[in-house]
């Protein structure tokens, strides 16, 4: 019931928001911040003693003759998701200047519509109807207030995630056609559905996993399908980036650790060893094209891809992963895995809020436009360093926790491939720390002029960032058991 | 009862923070608060070492998962403390004089407090994984420290190289310690906890195998490798002297880079138990490392860096020490641990008197543009002779009674398994032994004897002997320290079974004890004819190619800047990102032929009525046809 | 006669009402034609319809009929309507001019 609640108070607040004129940004800032104490309550109340499965289901009928209700639950997982969203929506918020305007203000709340309805629906078309309802706002926010091709980039972005979701759609119909045939009743709940996956005949189930996966990985995103990334970050308008990077790529991985994973004994050990193919391979493909960007923001876009491989990688090796007697490889595994999408998405939110103050006060993001403004702006400069650092893996940060829980485990499942996963963490803290030397630090580029450093309410939304990224590195145990309930429920493992 | 092992790492944990906020408005007393701190972690492991001495502490929690926290000191961790808190604290208040002008100095305080934290913690850590992030959190503050001065490119570039080639080392410690975590799963509930690792090792190896735990080893020494600067590996520390001379003494002489010997001499029992090929590694890391530094060392004319190199050679007489345990027992980690505490208090010693001298020259660190410093600051110089000795390891001095033992064992070793790859260890540590001699009065008569080469060695003067003070304490503890090798032997031990375990100091036959004397006596007369007597301003050997070799540290930076990252990994990226312009390129002209193919099919809407009445008849006809011919079938 | 009659009086009136349409270029004319052109589908409904008719419980053509003219009916306000906003904005009903919605 009160996760309900809380998807009915955000659309609330969300068409509100479009009607406040000059003051957007104070009601934006005030709404998305009682949203996220919303969540944070919610968390508290009914995830401290969590042992796995859905909490605060809840189903309205619409109708049951074609299956449709309208189902919620929330599970742990999805309440790690929702409290990033939570804080990736109200930091994004309070970056925005107040030149932006109230529609501006508005399309972000109405993003965090989208991700809190497809976060806690357990039915799949109205997971559907959230997922593509998160597409529209950013198409909105890319295409007049961004920059460099902005109308015709908004567009890509929009029918390139668009094709995949289509994907998605039709395996959503296809499971529901089946669903007859193996239930007794025509349903759309994601639960019912995902445990007949592996009943279906060949063809069917080979579709549908294509058509899940297609659509997941277009999200993350994934090599090689990954097109619309660097040119949509790069565009977009920085607030936009930060719920590029932090909420929209967590859909993508949302979908496959919330709703593929349940039908995990369905896929087949080749399309499994395709995906940790194709996870190492985004962690270096991506790693190496970052290295040779010379502008910072287009190279933390492919940096925040390069952190998604490992998600990819960690999803397909904890299936194959086998259990053990009393602690498993598979559950640190993936619950290392899923707490890598959470720490990625407040990392890459800290690092491009840091950007986006630098790019505002020094008119640049370019590497070599910039040298040594640690000396005019120490603490911007000292933030952009911390999120540089907690973005290579550094302990102490949330980042290692995640990279190191799904490398340690991963041995198990490709045992000496290990080496390239090594190999792409190398270049990763190469590049990032070049960055660093090159723009943070060395003798200042007088072409710069006076740099602004940042102001007590900036400071504050960076520390505040800086402060859970390195509470959740220190005491993972915030979240992750968590996570490993969840797995263990879906798995079935004893932990 | 566990508070004041718990406070070792928290106190000057607490002091980073207080320098940090109170150093910025009395900027003045950051130095003093930092010290304060530091001296608190001494005390509190002291008072550890009255309830280590009967029994090691234990006392853990869960972080995440099956992995731990917690502390874990017995008596090699305690030692290790004691000694990391003490010469820390030395460091400190000189730091104190030599930062003085620097207006920067609270945030230098505050990351050499961090840093003492973080030390700390990664020698009183119960857990692999704690273990290493403390490693890495050691690594950040080195990196914040070498690249304080920021505004110099040569410093933010070495602070760039160190982290880099570290971050090489630790990630070899996470591959094995995945390798590890993966083998023990099924075994136990906290796989990489430290007490059970140090005290399950014969079972451990009996139920994964000797070759698997002997790999798992060789990564942990890959982790040694990166951060003790053994070769391959070494490459970051001559270019880290760009930084302040305290945080060389402090980071890159005393503590940070003895964590990777620190660390294999903790997994002391999984490397014993593992396959011979693991022991022998660590013992030929070592020791080529110290031949291989001495080799190097003799043709660099920065101080600093002389330095650097020497501590690269000590670091690898530790680590070969260590490898000697398949023949001279349990007691290869004491030999190794005394040389390292007495190295650890000569060289932060040699450093911080280099750094007084470099306090007068202006930070200029050539050793050609100083000379004859020894009547214009003769405090500092006999400092800095008293720790010569004792490097060069003259009979008396401590150096003498923690190097030699090492050479004696290896000698020991070599005549337990006679073979060229037994006679290895010996021959490179001998032979290190005489380089360093070598080095060492060679930079001595350059810096201290003759005539100043320059206007600023001319003007040079003593600090205040107020300054002077930890390093006349250290200097006291580097002539006397020899008196505690026996004690600290019995005390610092790892826990073995009976029959790998002995406890004696290693003796050999008397030409083998007196041979490095000779050495000693050989190199100083070397040196004194040509630096002493300044003949070598008439040498000129540097277009000889044995020079070019040696000065070019036989190309191993050519190798690591030029040809491994400006000749294969910035193509590789560079060919990356080229495809990744054309893929992106094709999607768009994918995307832009579907918008003009549309461009023929929109060409319908001619707006012309009776065109479309016509289609429109047209298609009625073609369709009632159709339903015919199917109906008719 | 025989009931392929009225159709065949059905088809001519629809051929007449289809070269109406096609070959004007005057509205109303276009108009009519298109309203013929429903008649005679009307028609032709209406007379085999009352032919195969069975009797109440079956679908009438009647009433089927009824509705086509209502429908023809609407068609041809919508139509008139169209016409007067083409006639106000040229001043003729030319349907030649209507040539804005192209490619």
């Amino acid at each position: 019931m009160l996760a309900f609640d809380i998807l009915i108070i955000s659309i609330v607040f969300g068409i509100a928001t479009f009607f406040t004129g000059r003051y957007a940004k104070e009601v934006a800032s005030i709404l998305s911040g009682v949203l996220l104490i919303l969540i944070a309550a919610f968390s508290i109340l009914r995830f401290s003693s969590y042992t796995g499965g859905f909490v605060s289901s809840y189903s309205i009928t619409i109708s049951s003759s074609i299956g449709l209700y309208f189902s919620v639950g929330v599970s742990g997982l999805t309440d790690a998701l929702l409290i990033l969203t939570g804080i990736v929506m109200l930091v994004s918020i309070l970056i925005t200047g107040r030149e932006y305007g109230s529609a501006f203000f508005g399309l972000e709340m109405l993003v965090e519509v989208g991700l809190i309805g497809l976060l806690i629906s357990r039915d799949f078309l109205f997971f559907y109807i959230f997922w593509e309802l998160v597409l529209v706002p950013v198409y909105f926010m890319i295409g007049p207030y961004g920059r460099d091709n902005k109308d015709s980039i908004s567009l890509k972005f929009f029918v390139y995630t668009h094709i995949g979701s289509v994907f998605i759609l039709l395996s959503i119909f296809t499971l529901y056609s089946y669903s007859f045939t193996y239930l007794g009743s025509y349903t759309f709940e994601i639960g019912p559905l995902m445990s007949i996956v592996h009943l279906l005949p060949p063809f069917e189930l080979g579709f549908v996993l294509f058509g899940f996966l297609f659509g997941f990985l277009v999200k993350m995103p994934s090599f090689p399908i990954h097109s619309w990334l660097p040119d949509s970050y790069y565009s977009a308008p920085y607030p936009a980036t930060v719920i590029l990077a932090g909420a929209i790529s967590m859909m993508g991985g949302y979908g496959l650790f919330g709703i593929l994973m349940e039908a995990y004994t369905a896929i087949p050990l080749w399309v499994l060893y395709f995906l940790i193919a194709l996870g190492i391979i985004s962690i270096i493909y991506f790693a190496l094209t970052a290295m040779f960007q010379r502008n910072i923001k287009k190279m933390m876009a492919f940096a925040s891809a390069s952190a998604m491989g490992f998600v990819t990688l960690s999803f397909a090796a904890s299936i194959i992963e086998s259990t053990g007697s009393e602690y498993s490889v598979k559950l640190i595994e993936a619950s290392g895995g899923m707490f890598q999408i959470v720490a990625h998405g407040l990392i890459m939110a800290l690092v491009f809020s840091a950007l986006y103050y630098i790019s505002r006060n020094a008119r640049t993001d370019s590497v070599y436009g910039l040298g040594g403004i640690y000396r005019e702006a120490p603490m911007l400069a000292s933030f952009s360093l911390i999120g540089f650092l907690a973005s290579l893996g550094l302990p102490g940060f949330a980042g290692f926790i995640g990279e190191f829980s799904i490398v340690v485990g991963v041995f198990q499942a490709i045992s000496w491939y290990i080496f390239f996963v090594i190999f792409g963490m190398i270049i990763t803290a190469s590049y990032h720390i070049w960055t660093a030397q090159r723009s943070l630090y060395g003798p200042y580029n007088e072409n710069l002029g006076f740099i602004r450093d940042v102001r007590a309410g900036e400071f504050l939304i960076l520390i505040f960032l800086v402060l859970v990224i390195f509470l959740l590195g220190i005491y993972p145990n915030l979240i992750f058991p968590n996570l490993v309930n969840y797995t263990s429920n879906v798995f079935k493992v004893v932990s | 009862m566990y508070v004041y092992g718990w406070m070792i790492f928290i106190s000057p944990l607490i002091g980073f923070l207080l320098t940090l906020i109170i150093g910025k408005y009395y900027r003045k007393w950051s130095g003093a608060v930092a010290s304060f701190f530091i001296f608190l972690a001494f005390v509190f492991s002291v008072i550890t070492y009255f309830t280590v001495i009967k029994h090691p502490i234990y006392n853990h929690y869960t972080w995440f998962y099956n992995i731990d926290f917690g502390i874990y000191i017995d008596n090699l961790a305690i030692v290790m403390a004691i000694m990391v808190s003490f010469v820390s604290l030395m460091i400190h208040l000189f730091a104190i004089y030599y930062m003085k002008d620097d207006p920067n100095k609270h945030v230098y305080f505050a990351e050499t407090a961090l840093f003492t934290a973080g030390m700390l913690g990664l020698v009183i850590s119960s857990n692999l994984v704690l273990l290493f992030l403390f490693w890495e959190l050691v690594g950040l503050c080195s990196y914040l420290l070498i690249g304080f001065w920021f505004f110099k490119p040569n410093a933010t570039a070495a602070a760039k190289k160190a982290f880099i080639v570290t971050r090489v080392g630790d990630l070899s410690f996470i591959i094995g310690m995945s390798i590890l975590y993966y083998s023990l799963i099924n075994v136990t509930k906290d796989p990489l906890s430290i007490p059970y690792l140090i005290s399950n090792a014969s079972s451990i190896a009996v139920a994964i195998g000797k070759v698997r735990l002997g790999i798992i080893a060789i990564f942990i020494l890959g982790a040694a490798i990166g951060k003790s600067a053994q070769f391959p590996l070494h490459v970051w520390i001559p270019d880290a002297m760009e930084g302040p001379t305290t945080v060389s003494a402090l980071i890159h002489a005393a503590t940070m880079v003895t964590a990777g010997v620190y660390l294999v001499a903790r997994l002391f029992q999984v490397f014993l138990y593992a396959a011979p090929f693991a022991m022998y590694a660590v013992a030929i890391v070592g020791s080529f490392t110290a031949l291989y530094a001495g080799i190097v060392g003799l043709v660099v004319n920065d101080v600093k860096r002389i330095l650097a190199y020497s501590t690269i050679s000590q670091l690898g007489y530790m680590l070969a020490a260590i490898g000697l345990a398949p023949i001279i027992g349990g007691v290869a980690v004491s030999l190794g641990m005394f040389h390292l505490v007495s190295h650890a208090i000569f060289k932060a010693l040699l450093f911080m008197s280099a750094g007084a001298f470099l306090v007068a020259m202006m930070d200029l660190r050539e050793a050609k543009q100083m000379g004859g410093l020894w009547k214009r600051m003769p405090i500092t110089t006999t400092l800095f002779f008293i720790g010569s000795l004792a490097l060069v390891a003259f009979p008396g001095t401590a150096g003498y009674f923690s190097k030699d033992p090492i050479i004696f064992a290896s000698y020991n070793y070599f005549t337990s398994s006679p073979s060229f790859s037994g006679f290895l260890p010996f021959l490179f540590l001998i032979t290190g032994s005489l380089l360093t001699t070598l080095y060492t009065f060679r930079m001595f008569f350059l810096v201290a004897t003759g005539k100043p080469r320059s206007t600023l060695a001319e003007r040079a003067k003593d600090p205040p002997v107020i300054a002077l003070l930890p390093l006349i304490v250290l200097s006291i503890f580097a002539l006397i320290l020899g008196v505690w090798q026996a004690p600290f032997y019995s005390f610092v031990k790892p826990t073995l079974d009976i029959a790998h375990y002995t406890v004696s100091v290693p003796t050999a036959p008397v030409y083998i004890t007196t041979l490095p004397i000779i050495l000693l006596a050989i190199g100083f007369f070397v040196d004194l004819y040509i630096y002493g007597f300044e003949k070598w301003k008439t040498w000129d050997i540097s277009r000889t190619w044995y020079y070019k070799l040696v000065k070019n540290k036989f190309y191993m930076d050519v190798l690591y800047t030029r040809i491994i990252s400006e000749r294969v990994i910035l193509p590789l990226s560079a060919a990356f990102s080229g495809f990744e312009n054309a893929y992106n390129n094709s999607v768009n002209r994918f995307g832009s032929d579907t918008v003009s193919t549309g461009s023929y099919f929109r060409r319908l809407q001619s707006g012309v009525f009776e065109n479309y009445v016509a289609v429109l008849i047209i298609a009625a006809i073609v369709i009632f046809i159709v339903i015919e011919i199917v109906e008719l079938v | 006669m025989f009931v392929s009659a009225i159709s065949f009086v059905a088809i001519l009136l629809f051929a007449i009402g289809l070269y109406g349409v096609i070959t004007s270029r005057v509205g109303i004319k276009m108009l009519i034609s298109i309203e013929i052109m429903i008649n005679s589908a009307i028609l032709n409904l209406i007379g085999i319809g009352s032919y195969f008719y069975a009797g109440s419980g079956t679908i009438s053509p009647y009433v089927f009929a009824l509705f086509a003219i209502a429908i023809g009916v609407i068609e041809s306000a919508v139509g008139l309507g169209l016409l007067i906003a083409v006639y106000h904005r040229f001043g003729k009903i030319d349907i030649s001019l209507l040539r804005e919605i192209r490619w």
